[in-house]
This record gives C-alpha cells, sequence and structure tokens, in this order.
C-alpha cells in the first residue's frame, strides 16, 4: 500500500480550476518530483497533501495517507498528522521561521506539541536534530536567531524542524530556490541523505529539470493543473512522450544561436573600468566604536568591446549589484575610474553626461517591480527618451518606441496597454525594449531571466542573441546562473566576495576552470544530460 | 495565463466592489448629507440667522421651523447647514495645509534621507509631542480666538501626520526597480519624485486626508465650543453646544442637534475613510504582486 495515495484531485479557488485530476502516490522512502512552471498546480498539489488549502478552496477528490482518508478530515485531527506524520520545508527559509525565537526553541517547538515531553528533553532532541542537518548541537547555536545565521544555514533549520518528528512523508516545496547554487548543493544531498537514513518518502517540488532528474526516484511533470506525463526518472526522460515535456527539456538546456559577426578585440573598449572600489559603513555594534566599511567591490577591473557581451558570474553578495549600479552610474565610485566611449561619465557635465548614460542601459530583474504601474507601457519605454529632450521630436520619440516594441517582438498596440496585462515574460521584453529605445551602445542586464520560467527563459535568451547580431549592442551580462552566462556570453568574468577571481574567454573558463572557486561553482551545478548519464550507469 | 481581457472586466468588478463595502456606502451617504447641507447654505437658508427675534424663541418643530427655534429665535436647522458649512471650510483648509506642507517635507525627508531626514521628522516627533487640541487652544488663545487663528491651529497639527504618510509611501516604493530605471534614464529626484512616487502614494494620502478632515470637524467644533474657533455672527456646532448649555435643563434638543450633526459627520467622513483603504489598499497590493 501506498504511503500517499491521492486520486482525481480536483481543486478550485474562487471558480477558477487549479488542479484536473491530478493522481499520484508516494512509497515508503520514495522520491518523488513534481516538475512543472509557475502556475502549474505543483505547490498547490502539496498544499492539498497538506490540507493548507487557501481560503475559498474546494477540493474534490481523495487523499488517502496510510489508509486514512484526509480529504475533508476535521483541523484537529489533520494537526495530530501535520509536522509528526507529513512535514514540509519552504522555499523562502527567511519567512519559513519566526525571527523573535531562537532556532532551538523553534525545533523543540514541533517536538513538544507531538510527542507531549518536558521542555529539557524537547531541547535535547532539537540539538539532535540540528547536529543532523550539519549546524553542531552545542548552546550557542541553539541559542541564535534567525537573523545570524546564513541562508543555507536557514534553510537547514527549517529542514531540521520538519525531521524533528521524525515524519514518513517530508514535502518540499522548491527547497533549494532561494539559495546559491553551491548551497544548493548542499542542501540537497543533506535532504537526500536524511530521507535515504530514516527511510523517508520525499516530494521534492520544484522548477528545476537537473535537481530533479539528480534526486527523484520517480518524475512526474505538470502543466496547467494537470499532470502529463509520469514514471521512474530514468526511463521517462530517455523516452519523454507528451509534447510539452519534450518542449521544457529542450527549453531547459536550450542554447541561443552563436555569434554571427564576429568580434574585434583589438579596437578600444567601449567601456573599461580600472581598480574600482566601493564600500558601505557596517552599523556600528557599539557608539563609540569606529565605523567599519563593507567593501563590495575591491579593486575591480574589466573591458567590454564594442559588440562584445560580457558575463559577471557569482554569488549573492559577491559586488555584481553594486558593480552594476556603478556602472549605470547610480552609485559613485569611491577609488578607480571608469571610462566609457573615451570619457568618464562621472566628471562628464550637462549635454555631454546625457549622451553618455544614452550609450549605457538597463534591464532589470524583477519583472513585476521594474515598470510604473501606473503609466502605460509606451511611456515606460519613452522613458529613457528623456535623455534626448530637446534633440528629437515627439513624433520621432514615438517613433522611436514603435521601433523598440517592434523589435522585441510586441505589437504597436500593445503600447496603449498597462504592464500588470502582460506575463513575465512579456515584462521582461519590455523591460529590453525600455533599454533599447536610446540605441545604447551597451546593456547592463542584472539578472534579467532567473525570475522566468526555463520556456520563456529560453526565448528571452533568444532574444537577447538576436538584439546582439541584428543591432550590434553589447551586454554585461549579470547572472549566478551558470548555464545563462555560458549561453549568451563571449567572455566571462567570476566575481567572490568583491573581487574578480578568475576572467577569460567562456569557453575557455567553462571548459578549464583554472581558479578553485569557479570549479566549485561549476561543478555546484547539476547538468540535465550529466546527471541522466550518471542515472544510467549507476 | 488568460490576462487578454482582464482591462475590460476591470471596471464593473471595481463598481461591485465599492457598492459591497458597507463601511464605504454608510460613510459616503453620512459625509455628503454633510456636505450638501453647507454647500446648499451658501445660496440659501429656511431663515435668515443673523436676526434675533426674541418673541420666537425654543418653538417646537412645525412646518416653518423644521427643527424648532433655540432661545433667540434662531431657526436651528438653518444653523446646522450654516455650521456645516463653517466646519467643513475650517477642516478642508486645516487638511490643505497640511497636505501642501508636510507631503513635500516628507517626500524630501525619503528622497534625501540623512541629516535632513533626521532634522524633519524630530522635527515632526516635536509637533506630535504637544497634545493637539490643547496646542489648539494655546494657539487661539496666545493669537486671539477667530476662524482664521483656528485653521492655522489645527493645520498645523496635520503637517506632521501628512509628512509621515508621505515618507513612509515613498520609502516602501523607493526599493522598487522602476525608480530606478527613471535615474537611469537620467531623470533628477525632484522629477521622479512628481512622475513616479507622488501618483504612487496618491492612494495612501487621499485615506488620511478623509480622516484627517473628520478630526478637524471635531476640532473646530472644540475650539469654538470654549469660544475660540468661530466668532458671532456666523453659527458653529460648537458654539451651538455652548449655548445649549445653560438651557439643557428644560430645551435639551438644543444640544441635541448640534451634537448628532458632529457625530454624523465625524463617523461619517471616518468611515469613508476606512472604507477607501479598503477599496484602495487591495488593488495597489494586487498590482505589486
Amino acid at each position: 500500500m501506498a504511503l500517499l495515495q491521492a486520486t482525481d484531485l480536483c481543486l478550485e479557488i474562487r471558480q477558477k480550476q487549479i488542479l484536473k485530476n491530478v493522481s499520484f502516490s508516494i512509497e515508503k522512502g520514495e522520491v518523488l518530483g513534481l516538475v512543472g512552471e509557475s502556475g502549474s498546480g505543483k505547490s498547490m498539489s502539496a498544499l492539498a497533501a497538506m490540507q493548507l488549502l487557501p481560503e475559498g478552496a474546494t477540493l474534490k477528490g481523495s487523499i488517502s495517507f496510510l489508509g486514512q482518508e484526509i480529504v475533508g478530515l476535521e483541523d484537529r485531527k489533520m494537526n495530530a498528522i501535520r509536522g509528526r506524520d507529513v512535514s514540509m520545508v519552504f522555499q523562502e527559509p527567511m519567512t519559513a521561521l519566526n525571527p523573535t525565537k531562537t532556532i532551538g526553541e523553534q525545533v523543540a517547538e514541533g517536538i513538544r506539541l507531538h510527542t507531549r515531553v518536558g521542555w529539557k528533553e524537547a531541547y535535547a532532541e532539537a540539538g539532535k536534530a540540528l547536529e543532523r542537518v550539519g549546524l553542531g548541537s552545542d548552546r550557542t547555536t541553539m541559542h541564535r536567531f534567525p537573523h545570524q545565521l546564513s541562508g543555507g544555514q536557514r534553510q537547514r533549520v527549517v529542514i531540521a524542524i520538519a525531521i524533528a518528528c521524525g515524519p514518513k512523508l517530508l514535502i518540499a516545496d522548491e527547497p533549494t530556490t532561494a539559495l546559491d547554487v553551491t548551497i544548493q548543493a548542499q542542501i540537497l544531498t543533506l535532504l537526500r541523505d536524511i530521507v535515504r537514513e530514516q527511510d523517508m518518502a520525499l516530494l521534492l517540488i520544484s522548477h528545476d529539470l537537473a535537481v530533479v532528474a539528480d534526486m527523484a526516484d520517480r518524475v512526474a511533470i505538470m502543466k496547467d493543473g494537470e499532470i502529463v506525463e509520469h514514471g521512474a526518472t530514468t526511463s521517462l526522460f530517455s523516452n519523454l512522450k507528451h509534447p510539452y515535456s519534450k518542449k521544457l527539456v529542450e527549453a531547459s538546456s536550450h542554447c541561443p544561436p552563436a555569434r554571427r559577426k564576429p568580434l574585434d578585440l583589438t579596437r578600444e573598449p567601449i567601456l573599461s573600468v580600472d581598480e574600482l572600489v566601493r564600500s558601505y559603513p557596517l552599523p556600528r555594534r557599539t557608539f563609540f566604536e569606529k565605523r567599519r566599511r563593507h567593501t563590495a567591490v575591491d579593486h575591480v577591473s574589466l573591458r567590454i568591446a564594442e559588440h562584445q557581451s560580457l558575463g559577471l558570474v557569482g554569488e549573492s553578495g559577491c559586488g555584481k549589484s553594486t558593480l552594476a549600479r556603478t556602472l549605470l552610474g547610480l552609485e559613485l565610485p569611491e577609488k578607480g575610474s571608469v571610462s566609457f566611449l573615451g570619457k568618464d561619465p562621472f566628471k562628464a557635465g550637462g549635454h555631454e553626461r546625457a549622451e553618455l548614460r544614452r550609450g549605457i542601459q538597463a534591464v532589470f530583474q524583477d519583472p513585476y517591480g521594474s515598470f510604473d504601474p501606473r503609466h502605460k507601457v509606451s511611456r515606460i519605454i519613452g522613458e529613457p527618451l528623456f535623455l534626448l529632450r530637446g534633440e528629437i521630436s515627439a513624433k520621432e520619440a514615438e517613433k522611436r518606441v514603435h521601433t523598440a516594441l517592434e523589435s522585441v517582438g510586441l505589437t504597436i498596440s500593445d503600447g496603449e496597454k498597462y504592464p500588470h496585462e502582460f506575463s513575465g515574460g512579456q515584462r521582461q521584453r519590455i523591460a529590453i525594449a525600455r533599454a533599447l529605445v536610446t540605441e545604447p551602445k551597451l546593456i547592463v542586464a542584472d539578472e534579467p531571466v532567473s525570475a522566468l520560467d526555463v520556456s520563456i527563459r529560453a526565448q528571452i535568451l533568444d532574444l537577447f542573441a538576436d538584439l546582439r547580431d541584428r543591432l550590434g549592442v553589447g551586454y554585461l551580462f549579470i547572472s549566478h546562473d551558470l548555464s545563462v552566462v555560458q549561453a549568451i556570453t563571449d567572455h566571462v568574468i567570476v566575481m567572490n566576495s568583491g573581487v574578480i577571481v578568475e576572467e577569460g574567454p567562456t569557453e575557455e573558463v567553462f571548459a578549464n576552470p583554472s581558479h578553485p572557486y569557479t570549479r566549485l561553482l561549476l561543478s555546484a551545478v547539476p547538468k540535465l544530460e550529466d546527471v541522466l548519464k550518471r542515472r544510467l550507469n549507476s | 495565463m488568460s490576462q487578454g481581457n482582464s482591462s475590460l472586466s476591470m471596471r464593473p468588478r471595481r463598481l461591485a466592489r465599492v457598492l459591497a463595502s458597507k463601511s464605504f456606502m454608510v460613510g459616503a451617504v453620512m459625509a455628503s448629507l454633510i456636505v450638501i447641507a453647507g454647500v446648499v447654505s451658501f445660496f440659501w437658508t429656511p431663515h435668515a440667522i443673523d436676526a434675533l427675534n426674541v418673541s420666537k424663541r425654543l418653538l417646537p418643530p412645525s412646518s416653518t421651523y423644521l427643527l424648532g427655534t433655540d432661545q433667540y429665535g434662531r431657526d436651528i436647522l438653518s444653523m446646522l447647514m450654516i455650521g456645516a458649512r463653517t466646519s467643513i471650510i475650517v477642516a478642508l483648509i486645516a487638511v490643505g495645509i497640511g497636505i501642501v506642507i508636510g507631503v513635500p517635507l516628507g517626500l524630501l525627508a525619503a528622497t534625501k534621507r540623512g541629516l535632513l531626514e533626521e532634522g524633519v521628522m524630530r522635527l515632526n516627533d516635536l509637533i506630535f509631542a504637544f497634545p493637539a487640541i490643547l496646542s489648539a487652544v494655546l494657539i487661539t488663545a496666545l493669537l486671539g480666538p477667530g476662524i482664521m487663528n483656528a485653521v492655522i491651529a489645527i493645520g498645523i497639527f496635520n503637517i506632521p501626520v501628512f509628512a509621515r504618510v508621505a515618507r513612509g509611501g515613498a520609502l516602501a516604493l523607493s526599493s522598487r526597480d522602476f525608480l530606478l530605471a527613471a535615474r537611469v534614464a537620467g531623470k533628477g529626484s525632484l522629477r521622479i519624485t512628481l512622475e513616479h512616487v507622488l501618483p504612487n502614494i496618491a492612494s495612501l494620502l487621499i485615506v488620511q486626508a478623509t480622516i484627517q478632515l473628520s478630526l478637524g470637524i471635531l476640532a473646530e467644533a472644540g475650539l469654538s465650543y470654549l469660544g475660540l474657533g468661530t466668532q458671532p455672527p456666523l453659527a458653529s456646532w460648537g458654539r451651538m453646544l455652548n449655548e445649549a448649555q445653560t438651557m439643557v435643563a428644560f430645551a435639551p434638543q438644543l444640544a441635541l442637534y448640534p451634537g448628532l450633526a458632529i457625530v454624523v459627520s465625524v463617523l461619517g467622513f471616518n468611515l469613508l475613510g476606512d472604507g477607501l483603504r479598503d477599496l484602495l489598499d487591495p488593488k495597489l497590493r494586487r498590482r505589486i504582486a
């Protein structure tokens, strides 16, 4: 008998069909991977299994856990199951923990609730759980607060809470999406070990095919609230039947076409940065202490040739965004110099400054936060034309907006809509159109595809490649995602804690990483083909 | 994702939500009753109120005097209408003072940060530290009683309220990428504030203004009751209450009517503000999400 058996789940939230006849089952000690893009209903399936669906949701079908029907089970009885027999690891470790309680208390809380032991014993158990997730059980760890831990450590605490009562089923909803790649590898290994050791079942939900293929025994691929294909991992991936699953696999390893025009690296670079330094003051620990500073960018130098596309890779906090902001003129450099088109943008004044700014535009990460919700798309795209005020007529400006819209694959009538009427991928097209409208030489793109689903990501990468060939724009492509950088750039820089640790032509760096940090980064990213090859061989 | 017709279906849904919001509807009805009475009083009142006619004092309600007359023979309904006008004008100007001075201060504090922000916000704290109505009494006592001084006294205490709301709203927006995008487009802080920040915090300010309006009406009534606000012959609810005080044993209706008028207007504007907050806020949240 299966540990958890979900049959014909149909879920409606406010008259909207979220799940359609979803059935899946998990055996004891088995890992089931649930893959799909945003809105495919994978998280809702997990919440249904926990009976934690949002208000106004109506669920039909049946979920049996250890032979007991839990759909429609009263909350009091469900509480006994939740946390003890079934527990959950959430995506965002910061918001999943209570900031006002120590981690020891938070782990012990669940133990006390379900086993009715005293605080002392619960604390001892909590110590064991924390030790199990690699945090050590000494008193100092137990007494720390979530904000004193790093993202990876926080996720370990969340896992400790989940496994503290020895559940039979663990549900992990995108457990590593908010983490850096090197941390992701650690957390996945931890999850795998725990599940194997305690013979737990794991329902792993992810948008990342490689992660799921690496971890799961069986995989179910979801689209629009339906499971389109499922089966044992290796046989499923080697013999995909449904067109959507094929498309998904293709998109995840998608590589946009290579550059058509060769680069001329002998010419004067359009952007050169020399020994740039930027630091931030840290808050004082005591009133009398001298203010310490955190150096975000530490003596960084780089060159970008005309039409070149440069990748900047690094994990969160490595200073890549600070560097980007300085290049965009949003922050002053402390030391060092920046020269764009042969001029220093921080010394140039008035007209010249506007001209330099026009040549370097930006695409931001968040396709939802980067537009004023009260402005129409045409006004949003036309905003950088402010740099050309007095030089072009209103008619010319309108023409430029139309050209920009068309070059990113939108129609002119889209300009009359508001940003909330567009999907994530379309919004990122709008953001690119806004960057193109001044006909810049260089676009600084800060994590432009990391918030997008894989199929949309492939389209946007193609668009970047197309614009590179068609309009000859250069890119500074900032990303934590190595595959994205590999796909689109000619040259790559690897940054770690404010310092460039390695740089070189993209192919060379990826084929022959010389710095240990680069090697670590590369080995930490699971790749679908490699994973499948390894599984077939073992 | 089906997003094609979301703009089309937006409007009827919003109207439905407005009608469904009880506090908004009740508040709107009550507030508009007061506003209409005040506006009508500019052109027409049932009777003139500056003519004292002692022979007609303390008449019960009749077809000529709908709510009866007071101890000087003035028509109570007419006085209430003119009182509504006074209250609303005083409260409106006071809120205006708060917005015109407070909002720019708050936005300035949010954009410039640093020492200037500290200065502005501590000044706000200083004003907040004084009990508003007592200080208004002090100001009007110092400057002399009168409607202008009452407006100034109430207005001063609206400044920090709006400064805080504006600063809070602007800071919440400050991490959004569209402000960065505007800076990449070469726009200065002033232009960004006017084009992007102000329109996006307008709903917060409208809600706050509605609530401050009700507080302004209450403050005006309080000052006039103490004889420091509106001076005769202009009618005011606060003064009507004051004058009714001596008669309360044998003509309690004289105190009842202005009291009710104050309750209806304060409750009305407060409910309206709450309703507006409910209507505007979720929309704002959904747009962000």
